[in-house]
């Protein structure tokens, strides 16, 4: 501080007493507990106001009796007396004295004011934030855009790491439920939470330790999923040998066979597939599993069923089995491993889910120039995400709302599709409306293909022994995924019916917890710690007051440069942009 | 002459704060008193360690009361030397309002309560009705009657746009209009008042200065003492020359403030006349490193903060010295010779906050 002077113990009251010969007035005493000792410093204004402050300080050893200046400056005694009763210091010559019960009483806590406080110098607080809680796989959000704001990318992806085995392919294929959950997202700019998480993974190297310890049980894990490699590589971290069958030529379950490459290029899920396998993983692929039994027989301890949901659901109306009438996961199948498949000029899709989406935007690419999806229901009901819904939208996918198809007119190679016009009726047990036909609305229409896209569901053998419910689900306990038969689990889709990749990723991450505790495991995920800092600011209120700040836009391929093939229509961000974004974040969970 | 100690306080119907005197009376004169204070210590100065400098923002706007936004202010300024800010003008102009209306709000309640020490109900109700128009324009502007909380790290966190400025002046000349008519001559002229205050409680120039007394006990005994001479915030734009009287007694404290409540009118039209337009809140990055002493004019006198950061989210020491703790030992030297019916007036004519004292 300006004007201050360090003094010794017995020259205090003679500089005080100088002070006071220049007519300075006394302001306050403030003590600080160094630990060693004590620093107290005289604050005073130099003359006649208002005059610069000055300062004397002196420093006393604990138990040291200080000078009092109160025989100088009489009103320096209710300080002293203050000090006193805060630190404990002794005083020599106080002119008032209120033997340490000036501001404490006898019931008050002792010189409260001393250090080492008694307390644990606080890591700030951190509050559970709403992306967080959203997120299925419990990604640490905040922290990971935080990191990525500040440009530390390869901690933001370790921390990813930690809740999940894959980043680059959710960091593309994830229908982010943070975001809309994101409190900014109640003015439509919510932070660009799975770009960031795609931006991390592409900028940065995450190096993967290969688990040393071995517990000697195996598991064997049938399906090779996001589900199936979800708890394939948790186990084998934490030592198991883990051995995946997989029915298809190809591992990835429906990342490889529903999700078409332009959303995810197959790459990154062959490196993501590849770091399984270095992990200890076998996956052995066109290897269909009939029967649990066998299994055990050869020795595993306990079986995964993360078989997913591979099986249409049928329309329902007359002429669908007609050979250019098709289901929806069979054709996304059949493009994604490579198959002939040849739509046709005009497609129609039946359906408005994401796999709908998927097929539409997939017959594009094929050549079709005419895609139209018939849906019953209206936009604001579709259960596909709002963005691919754009996305098809900008390639030309025609979607006629609130239709349904009534019949498939076949003749030879031709075919015609009979739909009828709906309207929304009361709200159904799923809380949206219910779709009624409208009497005399039929309408046809000349197409080459039908794609139908209503739904899936699991199928199993009957041998695995299991008990199914409603849709042909394996009945499994929420937490635990463990099925009606001892040592077997089950995740992802089998469970849940079609549902997305990052809830898969958190039902595999169940099962891999309790199937290490059924192996006499601990249960705890092995995740690798890292110690991460934060040292950003705090202070995002004047973001929220100004709400100046505009959510990033994802670069992407040109509409006529995305259909002459799969190319990977985002193309990801760049570092500036994803450092904005970053910082664009609130920090509701270091809010104060 | 038998000696009594007559204890006052911390429960007494003239004093509506915890301080508690004993004041030593030989027949009905007081020849001697001294405090005890420790009923509303609250420890704030360590909880101000364990919270984060920021959230402290809130707790200093807790501290007390009646100034709390000149607490907060103060706490801030600090803050901001610290990490090394520059708030922007609009925000400056902001805070001299608020802690203008703190100052009128604060005033007019003291006003209020002096007259009803001395058992002057009408006067005591006329003081507060105008209390009122004041704390209508903290909510309207501040959204809280009491605690404005409008004071950060950087600015300020409310806006106020022309309607509202408009607005608050009607109120203003309203409120002028009120205290023209009904409280400043009553105050100053009334034989009542005058009686009651004039010669009681005198403090000499001299000992004002020796004694350490701040605000309106230091400018009523000739002294000029006020820190918004330093011109923090708006003050060294809007120019300000401190109201000074020579009389030494409790009526010179009265007129003192009288004339500081048209001061603080005048002020208050004037910041929100000369506010220009702008941000009223700059981004704060970055840590408290250092230490330093912030100093603001609080309606009872000079605040001083002293603030060590040690460059985390915790500051290392703050340090409170209230007005009112300064103000204790002029008290002392007011009592002795006065008479005990005439004790609470002079108590109450340095406005003890005791919860400010004891933080």
């Amino acid at each position: 501080m300006e004007n201050e002077i360090l003094v010794d113990m017995g020259g205090l009251v003679a500089a005080v007493r100088k002070l006071l010969g220049v007519g300075a007035r006394f302001g306050a005493i403030t003590c600080l507990d160094l630990g060693d000792g004590f620093e107290v410093i005289y604050h005073f204004e130099l003359q006649d106001s208002p005059a610069p402050l000055g300062h004397v300080k002196v420093r006393i050893g604990k138990g040291e009796a200080l000078p009092s200046i109160s025989g100088v400056y009489l009103c320096a005694a209710l300080s002293e007396n203050e000090m006193r009763d805060h630190f404990g210091i002794e005083m020599e010559g106080l002119a008032l004295d209120f033997h340490k019960r000036f501001l404490r009483s006898k019931d008050s806590p002792e010189s409260e004011l001393l250090k080492p406080a008694p307390y644990e110098p606080t890591p700030p607080e951190r509050l559970p934030v709403r992306c967080g809680d959203a997120c299925p796989a419990g990604i640490d959000i905040p922290r990971y855009v935080r990191l990525v704001g500040d440009g530390r990318v390869a901690e933001a992806l370790a921390v990813i790491r930690q809740a999940l085995p894959f980043p680059g392919i959710l960091g593309r294929v994830c229908f982010a439920p943070c975001e809309a959950n994101c409190r900014q997202a109640r003015q439509d700019t919510p932070i660009a939470i799975r770009m960031l998480k795609r931006f991390a993974y592409d900028h940065a190297a995450y190096d993967e330790g290969v688990p040393s310890r071995q517990t000697g049980k195996r598991v064997a894990i049938i399906g090779s999923g996001p589900a199936g490699l979800t708890a394939a590589y948790y186990l084998a971290r934490m030592g198991h040998g883990v051995t995946i069958y997989e029915a298809l030529p190809e591992a990835g379950g429906m990342m490889r066979v529903g999700i078409p490459s332009y959303r995810l290029p197959r790459a990154v899920l062959d490196r993501e597939i590849d770091m399984i396998r270095r992990m200890g993983v076998d996956i052995l692929t066109s290897n269909r599993i009939a029967s649990l039994d066998t299994l055990f027989e050869e020795g595993y301890q306990a079986v995964l069923v993360a078989t997913g949901a591979h099986v249409g659901i049928k329309m329902g109306v007359e002429g669908e089995d007609h050979h250019r009438v098709m289901d929806c996961i069979d054709f996304l199948r059949d493009v994604n491993l490579g198959g002939r498949v040849e739509p046709g000029e005009a497609v129609a899709i039946i359906g408005g889910g994401n796999a709908a989406i998927d097929a539409a935007r997939s017959a594009l690419r094929l050549g079709a120039s005419d895609v139209m999806m018939y849906y019953r229901r209206t936009r604001a009901e579709m259960p596909a995400d709002a963005c691919e819904i754009e996305e098809a939208l900008k390639e030309v996918v025609k979607i006629r709302f609130l239709a349904a198809p009534t019949r498939v007119l076949t003749r030879d190679d031709t075919i015609q599709l009979e739909s009828i016009c709906m309207r929304l009726g009361p709200p159904d047990a799923s809380g949206r409306p219910r779709p009624e036909p409208v009497e005399d609305s039929e309408f046809t229409v000349d197409v080459s293909a039908v794609i139908a896209a209503i739904g899936q569901h699991p199928e199993f053998s009957q041998e695995f022994g299991i008990r199914l419910g409603r849709g042909n689900v394996i009945l499994a306990h929420p937490e635990t995924m463990a099925t009606s038969r001892d040592a077997v689990f089950a995740a992802g889709d089998a469970v849940l019916g079609p549902a997305s990749v990052v809830e898969a990723v958190r039902t595999g991450k169940q099962a891999a917890s309790s199937i290490d505790k059924y192996l006499g495991g601990t249960g705890i995920l092995a995740v690798d710690e890292i110690e991460v800092r934060d040292l950003t600011a705090r202070d995002t209120f004047i973001d929220r007051w100004t709400n100046e700040s505009i959510r990033v836009e994802m670069p992407s391929l040109p509409v006529g440069e995305r259909l002459r093939g799969f190319g990977e229509v985002e193309l990801g961000l760049s570092e500036e942009e994803a450092r904005a974004e970053g910082r664009r974040c609130w920090r509701c969970d270091l809010e104060e | 002459m038998a000696r009594t100690v007559i204890p006052f306080g911390p429960q007494h119907p003239v004093l509506p704060e915890p301080i508690h005197l004993k004041l030593e009376l030989e027949d009905e004169k007081v020849i001697g008193v001294m405090p005890v204070i420790g009923y509303v210590h609250r420890g704030i100065e360590k909880a101000a360690e364990l919270n984060t400098f920021r959230q402290n923002i809130n707790l200093m706007d807790r501290i007390c009361g009646i100034c709390s936004f000149i607490h907060s202010l103060t706490y801030c300024q600090g803050i901001e030397s610290l990490i090394g800010v520059e708030v922007p003008a609009r925000a400056r102009f902001l805070r001299v309002f608020w802690s203008e209306l703190s100052r009128a709000h604060s005033h007019l309640l003291w006003l209020g309560l002096l007259a009803d020490a001395m058992g002057f109900e009408s006067l005591f109700m006329q003081c507060w009705r105008a209390r009122e128009m004041v704390l209508d324009i903290s909510e309207m502007t501040a959204g809280h009657r009491i605690i404005q909380a409008s004071c950060t790290i950087g600015g300020v966190r409310r806006d106020m746009d022309e309607e509202m400025v408009r607005e608050v002046e009607k109120r203003l000349i309203a409120l002028r209009q009120l205290v023209d008519s009904s409280i400043h001559g009553v105050f100053l002229h009334d034989p009542t008042i005058r009686q009651r205050t004039a010669g009681k409680g005198v403090l000499s120039k001299d000992q004002a200065e020796v004694l350490g007394a701040v605000g309106h006990v230091a400018r009523a005994s000739g002294v000029a003492v006020d820190m918004r001479q330093t011109g923090y915030a708006a003050y060294g734009e809007l120019g300000f020359e401190p109201v000074v009287e020579t009389g030494c007694d409790s009526h010179a404290r009265v007129v003192v403030r009288t004339r500081e409540l048209y001061q603080s009118i005048d002020l208050m039209r004037r910041s929100l006349t000369a506010m220009p337009d702008g941000r009223i809140l700059i981004r704060v990055d970055g840590y408290p490193v250092g230490e330093t002493v912030s100093r603001c004019e609080q309606p009872r006198g000079e605040v001083i903060y002293y603030l060590k950061g040690n460059g985390t989210n915790h500051l290392e020491r703050l340090k409170i010295r209230t007005p009112t703790f300064a103000n204790i030992p002029p008290l002392l030297a007011m009592m002795p010779g006065c008479e005990l019916a005439d004790a609470p007036v002079i108590a109450l004519s340095i406005d003890p906050c005791i919860s400010c004292t004891e933080r």
